[in-house]
């Protein structure tokens, strides 16, 4: 019974979180801080995110199987720990990039319930990185692999990498999966707003630049070096 | 008279018995024994050891006079009721032979005779009285001397030099000599022209290799003559000359080829592989007609390719080209014959390039309602906020 309690409880905070953030926190922020429940969310996304990773390692892996035993492998567990370890460091640096930008507007607070407060915001990612790994299983079977057989020719082995980037099912996942990371990554600032407002004490407005200013750099950027700079040198 | 006792006279006679026969036996001691006795068969030679059924040879016999008189021989001959002897009247008149010395008789036979072991017999006729019977041993044997393919290649190919050995082998009993084995046949060049052999002794072997280049299939007729003593014998040995494909050949096998479009000109790209089990020399990449391959890799040069060995290559071609380019590699043996491989490139998708082979939007549609219900939520939160 207190299981079902519980769980009730929790699907009402992510309902919560995710529409009425400004709610959520200033409940959150009366509370001790405890950074248990946004650890586990964010290593939800890092989860997820290491399920892309695999998928994607394994077409990188193919790529490279005839170039000796075990070299897939590593690849495959290579992407997996990078996903992982990517978002929980995405994680920190954002917060403390946070937790820096708000120094300026004379935040008070401490980093844990920076932490704590950036960690609550992953709840879009989870569902962001499912979707993009839904977009995964949908592209990645329609991707022609080129295989390399020698890791000893620097020509063979950045030919092979252009030709599966250059792919225009690799093509279409690399732009489907940005712009719905710009979509959920727009709709975790909106709860990081939230969240850094109560947890450094900012007004609406300090708190929304102090979000806004590197969401929208790192938006920008992602956008330009998907869409307007090639992935790799001789992408259509 | 009246006074000799009969006892003398008994023994008077009984000398008169034995005298005579010690007369004669003293008689006997001294006589001496007929000079032909003397002479003896000191040697017999036979050209050839062994005889082939038809062969034509020669007997040699040497006879010693070892006596201290010298002995006439009114005859010599050689008489068997199978070996024919040719030279019939070569001694019907000898001569003499001085006491110590010593005199050679040669006969001319020919064994028109099956295979067996035969006893002609020498015969000596002398001046006054005696003679010398003395049997020959002569062998007929038809045993031959086998010429056999020993190694050859699994296939022949056409222009390209194979190796041929063959096996040589007496199985007589006696050596054969003077052995020329001649290959000839059409359509097929044969190094070398000719093998000679000094001799090859009884169960002997020697192995003899030949290159075969064939421009056609043909047949390869191998010609071994040889002697028997004085006669002449062949065989021969046929070697059909079929073509096929050499199963260990070079087989460069191209795959990942991928076009794409490069400074208004066509790129093809992919990797080329030596699936055989021989080297692939010399090996080159381009575009063949109707395709127009142009500048930088109007032909790729990948050099050589090991077995299982492989390279990547790029060749260029105009965009003029038809949607179908044959990709041909070339290559050659170790003899410098070359050989090719091709596939056939599509290259309408780049020639008439699509946004995205994937050809579906309805991704583009689920993330643009996604991107809306986000909108959504965030701009219900902002209206909320300021209604509050």
């Amino acid at each position: 019974m207190t299981y079902v309690v519980n769980l009730i409880s929790m699907m009402q905070n992510i309902i919560d979180i995710l529409i009425r953030p400004d709610s959520f926190f200033r409940k959150r922020i009366a509370s001790e801080e405890n950074l248990k429940i946004p650890f586990l969310l964010v290593a939800t996304a890092g989860v997820v995110g290491a399920l892309y990773g695999y998928e994607a390692g394994s077409l990188t892996g193919r790529m490279f199987a005839g170039a000796g035993a075990g070299v897939s492998q590593l690849i495959s567990v290579s992407s997996v720990v990078g996903a992982f370890v990517g978002v929980i460091l995405f994680w920190l640096i954002g917060s403390g990039v946070f937790y820096l930008i708000s120094m300026a507007f004379k935040g008070t607070g401490t980093f844990n319930r920076t932490l704590e407060c950036v960690g609550y915001g992953f709840i879009p990612q989870i569902f962001g990185s499912l979707i993009t790994l839904a977009s995964a299983f949908y592209y990645l079977p329609m991707v022609k692999v080129p295989e390399i057989k020698s890791l000893t020719d620097p020509v063979l082995l950045q030919n092979a990498v252009t030709r599966l980037m250059n792919d225009p099912a690799m093509l279409e996942l690399t732009r489907i999966s940005v712009v719905i990371g710009v979509i959920f990554v727009l709709w975790s600032a909106n709860i990081w707003i939230y969240g850094i407002k109560y947890a450094r004490s900012l007004s609406f407005r300090d708190a929304a630049i102090t979000i806004l200013v590197p969401v929208i750099i790192y938006i920008v950027y992602t956008l330009v070096m998907t869409f307007i700079v090639s992935p790799v040198p001789g992408a259509q | 008279m009246k006074n000799v006792p009969v006892v003398t006279l008994l023994v008077l006679f009984g000398m008169l018995l034995v005298l005579p026969a010690g007369v004669m036996a003293q008689a006997d001691a001294v006589t001496p024994a007929p000079a032909y006795s003397q002479v003896t068969v000191s040697g017999v030679t036979l050209d050839p050891g062994t005889f082939f059924t038809g062969d034509t040879g020669t007997i040699d016999v040497e006879v010693t006079n070892t006596g201290t008189q010298s002995v006439t021989v009114h005859r010599a001959t050689v008489y068997d009721s199978d070996i024919r002897l040719i030279s019939m009247s070569t001694y019907d008149s000898v001569g003499s032979i001085g006491a110590g010395n010593k005199m050679n008789f040669q006969f001319t036979v020919r064994a028109d005779v099956p295979e067996g072991i035969y006893y002609p017999v020498f015969s000596l006729e002398f001046q006054d009285t005696g003679y010398l019977r003395y049997p020959l041993k002569l062998e007929v044997n038809d045993a031959p001397v086998v010429l056999s393919v020993q190694d050859k290649p699994d296939t022949f190919v056409q222009g390209q030099k194979s190796v041929v050995t063959l096996s040589l082998s007496n199985l007589r009993t006696d050596t054969v000599k003077n052995i020329l084995i001649h290959p000839s046949g059409q359509n097929v060049d044969v190094i070398p022209q000719d093998i000679v052999i000094d001799h090859l002794d009884p169960g002997q072997n020697v192995n003899l290799n030949f290159n075969l280049t064939a421009s056609g299939p043909t047949t390869v007729n191998f010609d071994a003559r040889y002697l028997n003593g004085p006669n002449t014998h062949r065989i021969t040995l046929s070697l059909p000359v079929v073509f096929n494909t050499d199963k260990t050949q070079a087989d460069p096998v191209i795959s990942n080829v991928i076009a794409a479009q490069e400074t208004g000109n066509i790129k093809i790209t992919g990797d080329i592989t030596n699936s055989g089990l021989q080297n692939a020399n010399s090996v080159t990449v381009t575009a063949g007609p109707p395709a127009v391959p142009v500048d930088p890799y109007k032909i790729y040069a990948v050099g050589l390719l090991k077995p299982d060995d492989f390279s990547s290559f790029e060749i260029t071609v105009s965009s003029d080209s038809p949607d179908n380019v044959p990709v041909i590699a070339s290559f050659k043996d170790q003899d410098g014959n070359v050989y090719t491989r091709s596939i056939i490139a599509d290259i309408s998708q780049v020639k008439n390039p699509k946004s995205s082979n994937t050809g579906s939007v309805i991704p583009w549609v689920i993330v643009g309602i996604l991107a809306v219900c986000v909108g959504l939520v965030i701009g219900y939160q902002y209206w909320k906020t300021r209604n509050h």
